[in-house]
């Protein structure tokens, strides 16, 4: 026998030993054998040979035995501890069942905080961290320009983009589009499609093959009209011909011009837009008619995304994108001067590159709150189990005097965390799964088509399981903890309900302290939240919100010319104006906070300031002469547009009075003149000046405008804006009648108030829905947190029963027996509100940057949540401290 | 050992069961059994018998444990279990059906028709 296996032996004091016990067995058969043949007078030497060869090969067998028993073993021990889980997880339910009350609390707790959680987690998730589909969704990068004029990334003109694409060192491949509205010609008259007008590598540079037919071919978007063909989405191949597989390949009319059908894209296809809905996709300028201007590099409205060369980081692809503007700015100085482009993964230029810096802001701040309440709601169930295993203390010491091992009791308190978060987790799927829902409910006022479907996918069960999982344990370590360290002589010493348990209480205390001082962060969030919302919507915007109905129309270029297309419009503002209830109608192209917008080139005359090279870039829109009076936009100086101001007449402009004190600081602009679209374009003349108004970005200070007159510049697609003496809403079926009775072929869309545009429209939805998620982390986490109070305080009202049945027996008021109890809770409101309190002072001001017209140490939301915790506490401690008072002196003693 | 013992080679794990029948056992002691009672006809290879037993032992035919002997030396003592034991009537009666019918054959008397 070797003697090094000897030492090891000593091992199967604490567990099997396989080995040694086979290395044993064959000793001692071996050592048998020999003292038996060695009895029968053999020689002491040759009896041993003898018995090792009756034996035959000693160390195949020994190997074939331990082989035999190891695996045996193990098999074993997996079955013993199968065996060993499902006793302690029956153990754990009949435990459970005998405490409904309890269950449910901590069910709830669990389900409302992982189940909320889980939902905004899909709301991040759906609308941040998705990849686009196709094979590089995920890798995809987003270009976005910057100006003077408009320093947030926009979109670039086809030549830039062109040249961009290339510079084939630092992109792979590069896509140009824009978003158009498209009419279909059928049988049941023109039905309106959203389209991405693209390059041909649109789909390549996604990496995304057709559902049907094909996609577009390299060239196929050269020229003008010579390639009509169009790729549908999935949504449009289902609504708009009822998903027959038939369509490809078929020539549709599209605005009364034929165009091929080639292919269906899979479901996953949206567009490239992370909100947007789009029917298909064309290639540039082969969809009559064509708008697209290759060659203007002032003509900005083109997005682009692209795919970097492999190994090329972007940080090395932004400052080649710096270098390539700089050289196009030499090129180009009048369009392309202090032109800069910036690289935007496209996962981060969600919901729109304009904003994209604040987006992964954003997603922290609403993951964090996610983190901090299900981190409350773990401190309110490990505080609730806690209590629990305090109050079975006394079973927990008999089961370990009775044998039961440390292990064996701290294992039975974890498989009764695990019960109940899966308790938990099976009731925050479906919390979880009706929150979806009721997101998923929520109207936006647009009849672009909106992608707002948000998924509750694998990823967010998966996202629940490992927070239930997480939960389970981290609830699982302080009871854990505490039952590891009864002392079973203390306890069965002491008298029931009085144990020295301070180490527990203490415990429990923190836990509540830290609770309270997390939901304090998570309700400053929320207040600041509300208050910016509130603040944005309150804004003053510099045009009128209230009764405002607006309804867009599109007249088709094949229908209406110049001339009939502006007969169509007055004629429609002067009848409108006629119905009853109305005070006034006007039209434009553009709507404040829409979805579209226009820059025109200014070039002042008699200006006192430095006009660059490339004149001036501001805003323009179209509007009719009337609109200034239904908008509620007041005159500074000069006049509104006249119905002389004609095709005939010298064109006049009105400007806003940013643009005036920008151009002519000091003086007065009416009658100034100016050059519009080039420095020698045509001269217009500034016949009024208006306050300016926000357009883009709630409180922001009004930019530079300029506005045209409907009469001297016309426009096919208008938006009419009616200002009523009434609810604007009844005024929408006789208006829309009106346009019907006009021109029945005109579509009419986008009816809606200016209320509710601007409630649900692109301007404040993300602060609304901002603040209304904040609104329920904010709720949830003061009702954990009240949870949390109440638990404590009466858990030591309930040990206590004793001492204020003394205390009332020997005279006690009322009140002092109150004070006692409530003074405890309070004590820890107070300690927990200080902590938060100083906790969100430190915190808060990352929020700075997406809160509107409020400062994250608001003293007024400070003060409002201190006060809303005070309250919830003193409730939450009263309603144990009212059953105090309610003790009965006998039974309290007695009860011992 | 010639083809016909390998035969009865078989047949390791009833003798092992038999060998228990009368008590408690350790492994050199079951060998010895086999060979005296078979009057050392069967010579039973003891790296065979082990693992034999071993197997058994996971299959709860027969049960382990260690045990002091007379000479006051620790060896591992095999016992029937209940399934044992009902596992040897069952083996012992096919064994004896097996038996008798190949008696009959290689006894017979009758010539083939």
């Amino acid at each position: 026998m070797p003697d090094s296996a000897k030492w090891y032996r000593y091992l199967r004091f604490w567990r099997p030993n396989v080995a040694a016990d086979v290395d044993d067995e064959l000793a001692f058969h071996i050592d048998a054998r020999t003292e038996e043949l060695s009895r029968f007078g053999m020689e002491r030497a040759a009896a041993r040979a003898q018995a090792l060869r009756e034996f035959g090969d000693v160390e195949r067998t020994r190997v074939t035995l331990r082989v035999m028993d190891e695996h045996h073993a193990s098999v074993a021990q997996r079955l013993r501890f199968a065996a060993d889980l499902s006793r302690d997880v029956r153990v754990a339910c009949r435990a459970l069942a005998r405490t409904p009350g309890f269950v449910a609390v901590v069910g709830l707790t669990f389900a409302l905080g992982i189940g909320v959680t889980s939902a905004i987690y899909s709301v991040v998730d759906t609308y941040m961290f998705r990849p686009l589909p196709g094979a590089h969704g995920a890798a995809l990068v987003v270009l976005g320009r910057t100006d003077k004029d408009i320093p947030q990334p926009h979109d670039l003109s086809y030549a830039d983009a062109r040249d961009f694409r290339a510079d084939t060192a630092v992109f792979a491949d590069l896509a140009i589009y824009t978003t158009r509205i498209i009419e279909l010609n059928t049988d049941r008259g023109a039905e309106r499609l959203w389209v991405d007008e693209a390059t041909a590598n649109y789909f390549r540079v996604l990496g995304l093959p057709a559902y049907l037919g094909r996609t577009f071919l390299a060239g196929e978007d050269e020229g003008v009209m010579s390639h009509p063909t169009i790729v549908l989405t999935y949504k449009a191949w289902k609504a708009r011909f009822a998903g027959d597989s038939s369509v490809v390949g078929r020539v549709v009319r599209v605005n009364e011009h034929p165009v091929t059908v080639i292919g269906v894209m899979p479901p996953a296809f949206h567009g490239i837009r992370p909100l947007v809905d789009i029917d298909g996709v064309v290639c540039i300028n082969q969809v009559w008619p064509a708008t697209v201007d290759l060659d203007n590099r002032a003509s900005i409205g083109l997005s682009v995304f692209a795919l970097l060369r492999h190994g090329v980081s972007l940080s090395r692809a932004s400052e080649a994108l710096r270098l390539d503007a700089r050289r196009l700015e030499r090129a180009y100085p009048a369009t392309n001067k202090n032109v800069t482009v910036v690289a935007v993964p496209e996962r981060y230029s969600r919901p729109s590159i304009a904003i994209s810096s604040l987006t992964p802001a954003l997603a922290a701040v609403f993951m964090t709150l996610v983190i901090l309440v299900l981190l409350v709601a773990c401190a309110n169930v490990a505080s609730l189990l806690l209590a629990r295993v305090v109050v079975r203390s006394r079973e927990l010491a008999i089961r370990a005097a009775i044998g039961a091992s440390q292990w064996r009791l701290v294992r039975q308190i974890l498989v009764e965390c695990c019960v109940l978060a899966f308790v938990g987790g099976v009731g925050a799927v479906g919390v979880a799964y009706a929150a979806v829902r009721g997101l998923n409910s929520i109207h936006l006022a647009t009849d672009i088509p909106m992608r707002w479907g948000v998924e509750l996918d694998w990823r967010v069960i998966l996202f629940s399981g490992v927070a239930t999982l997480a939960a389970a344990l981290i609830t699982g370590i302080a009871p854990a903890a505490a039952a590891r360290r009864r002392n079973l002589n203390d306890l069965l010493k002491s008298s029931g309900g009085n144990s020295p348990l301070g180490a527990q209480q203490r415990l429990r205390s923190m836990l509540v302290v830290g609770q309270i001082a997390v939901s304090v962060v998570v309700l400053v969030a929320a207040g600041l939240f509300a208050r910016s919302s509130a603040n944005a919507s309150r804004m003053t915007l510099g045009f009128r919100s209230d009764h405002l109905l607006m309804m867009s129309t599109a007249l088709r270029p094949q229908t209406h010319d110049n001339t009939s297309g502006r007969q169509f419009y007055d004629e429609l503002v002067r009848r409108v104006t006629a119905v009853p209830g109305v005070r006034s109608a006007g039209i434009a192209e553009f709507v404040p906070f829409g979805y579209n917008l226009d820059v025109a080139t200014v070039f002042p005359i008699a200006s006192s300031v430095n006009v660059p090279a490339n004149g001036f870039s501001y805003f323009t829109n179209v509007v009719s002469s009337e609109y200034f009076a239904a908008m509620g936009i007041p005159f500074l100086s000069g006049r509104a547009f006249a119905a002389r101001d004609d095709e005939n007449s010298p064109r006049v402009v009105i400007v806003n009075d940013a643009l005036a004190k920008t151009l002519w600081p000091g003086e007065p602009a009416v009658g100034k003149r100016l050059h519009l679209d080039s420095a020698n374009g045509s001269i217009v003349e500034i016949v009024g000046v208006v306050r300016g108004m926000q357009d883009l970005l709630p409180g922001e200070t009004p930019r530079p405008y300029v506005f045209q007159h409907f009469g001297q510049v016309y426009r096919s697609d208008m938006t009419l804006l009616v200002h009523t003496t009434q609810q604007p809403t009844s005024l929408a079926a006789p208006v829309r009648a009106i346009v019907t009775g006009l021109d029945a072929t005109a579509p009419v869309f986008d009816v809606r108030t200016m209320e509710d545009h601007l409630r649900n429209g692109p301007a404040f939805l993300f602060t609304r829905l901002g603040s209304a998620f904040s609104a329920v982390f904010g709720v949830l986490a003061l009702v954990l947190a009240s949870i949390g109070v109440y638990g404590v305080v009466s858990y030591s009202v309930a040990q206590r029963t004793r001492e204020i049945g003394l205390r009332v027996a020997l005279g006690a008021r009322l009140t002092s027996v109150l004070r006692l109890v409530v003074g405890q809770g309070m004590k820890l409101a107070w300690i927990g509100t200080g902590a938060g309190v100083l906790l969100s002072l430190a915190t808060t001001g990352v929020l700075s940057s997406i809160l509107f017209g409020v400062a994250p140490r608001d003293p007024l939301v400070l003060a409002g949540v201190i006060a809303s915790l005070m309250l919830i506490a003193g409730v939450a401690c009263l309603v144990p401290a009212w059953r105090a008072t309610r003790i009965d002196p006998l039974i309290a003693i007695r009860s011992e | 050992m010639s083809a016909d013992l390998d035969l009865l080679k078989g047949t390791l794990d009833v003798m092992i069961l038999k060998a228990l029948s009368w008590g408690p056992m350790h492994g050199f002691g079951v060998a010895r059994w086999i060979r005296t009672t078979t009057d050392e006809v069967l010579q039973i290879d003891d790296s065979a018998l082990y693992p034999a037993l071993h197997r058994m032992e996971h299959r709860d035919l027969i049960d382990a444990d260690w045990a002091l002997t007379e000479n006051k030396r620790r060896a591992k003592y095999y016992r029937l279990t209940t399934k044992g034991r009902q596992q040897l009537k069952v083996r012992v009666s096919v064994w004896d059906q097996y038996s008798t019918a190949v008696s009959k054959v290689i006894h017979a008397t009758l010539q083939p028709s």
